[in-house]
């Protein structure tokens, strides 16, 4: 009886932000701290029903939690909370109340503090939305809310040219990503009214599992691009991966995330670290069954992630801005995320359950970093690392909950036990389903791309860690520890950052492996991955030991360096990283990417094109346009002098006119 | 542009011309007879009987219409400030 | 007897000249003044009508026409007034401020 309780209250869960949203807006500026406790109350809420659901859920996880309602046509808005959906919500929720109570002292000295909490509020009924959504247009319409979202708090300090530039940026680069994810949802919606025959009553075309059920007639249909025979379900599983492509930040359009960091710290840890960005991911996950049908789609996923991952790390190592590390941190974790699913082409539903995990994980350990960094920021007043140094001394919580956060990251833990940080298991899982890839197709490189990455991520991290934290101040500043509201949800976060990995490691994967085999979709994995021409393997838990204890190694490899580096000195660093270096001028210019995107591509190629039209149009059609706007300005200004305002003329001009009129009616009915 | 005294002239002989040519050249239904008889030729009664019985409506709101015009002429001539 | 469209024509002419006298006055009086001659030409067709019909239904008509152009004409002389007090003439040709 409670559980069919709670499940109607299930549309509350975005629901209650979004009201949050409107009141926060309206009157807001009345309220005591921009009336951050209506969104605090309403988040809280949802949370408690998100959790609620998913501890039902996990009683009885094929029982989900589903309900839809007739939009227009064959499309439909509903709610579904499988697992998959059950661990976001309850994540989503969870980081976005503990980020709003951060935000009430982060921004206590804002003028516009009432106008972010609407804006955080809405962000986060949207980001709820697109999780619980159980039709792919819902979903859609949820992804550009939440991005619309995102620009708005970008550019939230719009004051600013870098910040409006910025939001600017990264609202045009995600845009490239949702043009394509749109695209392929036309393509999907066309397909599938040619297969269902048209138009039916009370059949949600778009919903999960209708999709899911056509998945062998699309991959049967073939269609002819530049040459290539490639199946329609390819071809739609591609655009949606641009659409995440361009949502989480991988590679080719990554380059907004590192520029969205001009927002306050708070927005970075909720959207472009915890949530909006692992949207890309989710989109992935919850379509996992068409990217598996689907030959080649999981390939390019698993390469591009991996590739994203080490490409981000290799920038991450050299920026001094405190935050642009954790921004390139981000990419590369998402670039984990996209690889660990993308070998579900070998290891099947498992890399649902992995990819997931790490993003949970990942979610409470870099928010955490985030705010960490936001506590620091708003202590002493700079990011730039190079003017920190020796704030361990003055901010012990705040330097104690970052260096647990940096362990999570780099993924310090024990093989073989459950000792260990979050990050650890996740990450450790990805690498090992790398391997295990590997060695089923004898194709190494994302294994290669794993473990590098891996590396990197302990370098960089820990030369933050080393470069804030210790040593001596390099310039003058004033810290002190932030106020308890902040430090409450650092600790909070540093414990689930802790022991949240260790303690649901087996149960998680588990339970989120029930997500396509339930009583709203059921779906046997193993006879799509044959569509797809996709080998699964078992993971029979047979790796040879250096594999389990690689990327530890790896991790503390990582950290001797960073020790070493910036802790000891030792190393002068002085020829290295200076501008004379072509590797350290290449990574720190960032693969010169703002020279191709912007001025090259950009400018250059786009503007240049559009520029050579725009000239010729101003030949032949400004001319005409301008020649018809000089004929009516010409006309107008002598027919003007007609309108001479006296009362009498027009009058006279009117019994001209009638008697003129009647003159001629009398005519033509005279001659008719 | 100054008043033009022949144009109007011309325009006003112009219509007059049309409505008498339409006048004249109309064949109207009217009686044959007036009335020779002078007492026949009071309608007075007539009229008021109409008033106050077919038209007392229009009569009604033509009152509202001349108390308002009146109320806005006294406030328009009256002007501003001066009691 | 006279027939029906004597009475046209006297009508017609009289608004003639009305209209002549709205054309070519710059004064408002006299613009007013011209104004109920055509009122009242049209009245006088108003009349005519009645009585060539044998109804009177036109003489009621008129009655509340003249109540009209009572109206109209006390509101015209008032708004005349305003005018006065605000340029010192009731020119209507100078008063052309809302052209182009």
């Amino acid at each position: 009886m409670v559980k069919t309780a709670l499940e109607d209250f299930a549309f509350l869960i975005p629901l209650l932000p979004a009201l949050a949203f409107v009141i926060t807006f309206f009157f807001g500026r009345k309220m005591p701290s921009g009336g951050a406790i209506v969104p605090i109350l309403a988040i809280a809420a949802s949370f408690v029903i998100s959790l609620m659901i998913t501890l039902g859920l996990l009683e009885n996880p094929g029982e989900v939690v589903s309900q839809s309602y007739s939009w227009f046509a064959v499309l439909n808005i509903g709610i579904l909370i499988d697992p998959l959906a059950a661990v976001m919500l309850s994540m989503v929720s969870f980081v976005s109340l503990l980020i709003h109570i951060y935000a009430v002292s982060y921004m206590s000295h804002d003028p516009g503090k009432a106008r972010y909490f609407a804006e955080t509020a809405l962000f986060t009924a949207a980001m709820l939305s697109l999780v619980l959504s159980d039709n792919i247009l819902q979903l859609f319409v949820s992804w550009e809310l939440v991005g619309l979202c995102s620009y708005l708090l970008i550019g939230f300090w719009f004051e600013k040219p870098s910040a409006a530039a910025a939001a600017k940026k990264a609202f045009l680069t995600t845009r490239i990503g949702d043009v394509m994810f749109l695209t392929g949802i036309i393509v999907l919606t066309s397909d599938l009214l040619k297969l269902a025959g048209g138009f039916q009553d009370g059949v949600y075309l778009l919903r999960f599992d209708e999709i899911f059920s056509y998945i062998p007639q699309l991959a049967a249909l073939q269609a002819n691009i530049l040459g290539f025979e490639v199946s329609h379900l390819t071809l739609i599983t591609l655009l949606f991966f641009g659409g995440a492509v361009g949502k989480s930040g991988q590679f080719p359009l990554h380059v907004w995330l590192p520029d969205a960091m001009e927002g306050p710290t708070t927005v970075s840890a909720l959207i472009h670290a915890a949530t909006m960005v692992t949207a890309g991911v989710y989109l992935v996950a919850r379509t996992f069954p068409m990217f598996i049908a689907a030959p080649d789609s999981l390939l390019v996923v698993a390469y591009l992630g991996g590739f994203t991952a080490l490409f981000a790390g290799t920038m991450g190592i050299v920026m001094n801005d405190l935050k642009r590390v954790l921004a390139f941190s981000t990419i590369s974790q998402l670039g984990y995320m996209m690889l660990g699913l993308g070998l579900g082409s070998a290891i099947g539903l498992e890399a649902v359950g992995i990819s997931i995990f790490h993003l949970i994980n990942h979610a409470f350990f870099k928010a955490l970093l985030f705010l960490c960094a936001g506590s620091v920021i708003h202590a002493v007043g700079t990011q730039d690392m190079r003017e920190l140094g020796g704030v361990g001394k003055v901010m012990p919580i705040t330097a104690a909950t970052m260096t647990i956060a940096a362990l999570a990251l780099a993924g310090f833990g024990i093989p073989g036990t459950s000792i260990g940080t979050s990050g650890f298991f996740s990450k450790d899982a990805i690498i090992e389903a790398a391997y295990l890839f590997g060695e089923h197709s004898n194709n190494w490189i994302p294994y290669v791309f794993s473990i590098a990455a891996a590396l990197l991520t302990s370098i960089y991290i820990f030369r933050l860690i080393f470069m804030t934290f210790t040593g001596k101040p390099r310039s003058d500043y004033h810290g002190h520890e932030s106020p308890a509201i902040m430090t409450i949800p650092l600790s909070i976060l540093a414990l689930f950052a802790l022991v949240f990995g260790g303690l649901t490691k087996t149960g998680f994967m588990s339970f989120l492996e029930e997500t396509f085999a339930n009583s709203f979709v059921n779906i046997d994995i193993g006879s799509l991955a044959v569509i797809g021409q996709n080998e699964l393997v078992e993971a029979a838990g047979h790796e040879p030991v250096f594999v389990l204890w690689l990327p530890l190694i790896v991790a503390v490899v990582g950290l001797a360096v960073a020790f070493v580096i910036y802790y000891l000195r030792i190393v002068e660093l002085g020829p290295i990283a200076s501008m004379k270096n072509p590797i350290y001028r290449l990574l720190y210019k960032r693969y010169y990417q703002h020279e191709i995107y912007t001025e090259f591509f950009s400018l250059g190629i786009v503007y240049g094109v559009i520029a050579f039209f725009s000239q010729v149009l101003d030949v032949i059609v400004d001319s005409i346009v301008e020649g018809i706007g000089i004929l009516t300005v010409g006309a107008s200004e002598e027919l003007r002098k007609i309108q001479t305002g006296v009362v009498q003329s027009y009058a006279t001009a009117v019994i001209l006119g009638v008697s003129l009129l009647i003159i001629l009616v009398k005519l033509i009915m005279e001659v008719l | 542009m100054k008043i033009n005294r022949p144009l109007a002239f011309l325009v006003a002989l112009l219509f007059t011309a049309v409505i008498v040519v339409g006048a004249f050249g109309t064949s109207w239904n009217t009686v044959s007879e007036l009335p020779e008889n002078p007492t026949d030729q009071s309608n007075i009664e007539g009229i008021g009987m109409l008033l106050f019985t077919h038209y007392v409506a229009p009569f009604e709101v033509l009152s509202i219409v001349l108390l308002a015009s009146l109320i806005g002429a006294i406030y328009m001539a009256k002007g501003e400030g001066n009691q | 007897m006279i027939p029906l469209t004597f009475y046209l024509g006297l009508a017609a002419l009289l608004f003639s000249i009305g209209l002549y006298g709205v054309m070519t006055n710059k004064n408002g009086i006299r613009m007013i003044m011209c104004i109920e001659l055509m009122l009242n030409s049209a009245n006088l067709n108003l009349v005519a009508f009645s009585s060539y019909t044998d109804t009177l239904n036109g003489q009621v008509f008129a009655i509340f026409s003249i109540a009209l152009a009572a109206a109209e004409a006390a509101v015209g002389f008032a708004i005349f007034m305003a005018i006065y007090r605000m340029h010192d003439k009731i020119n209507l040709d100078e008063l052309n401020i809302l052209r182009w």
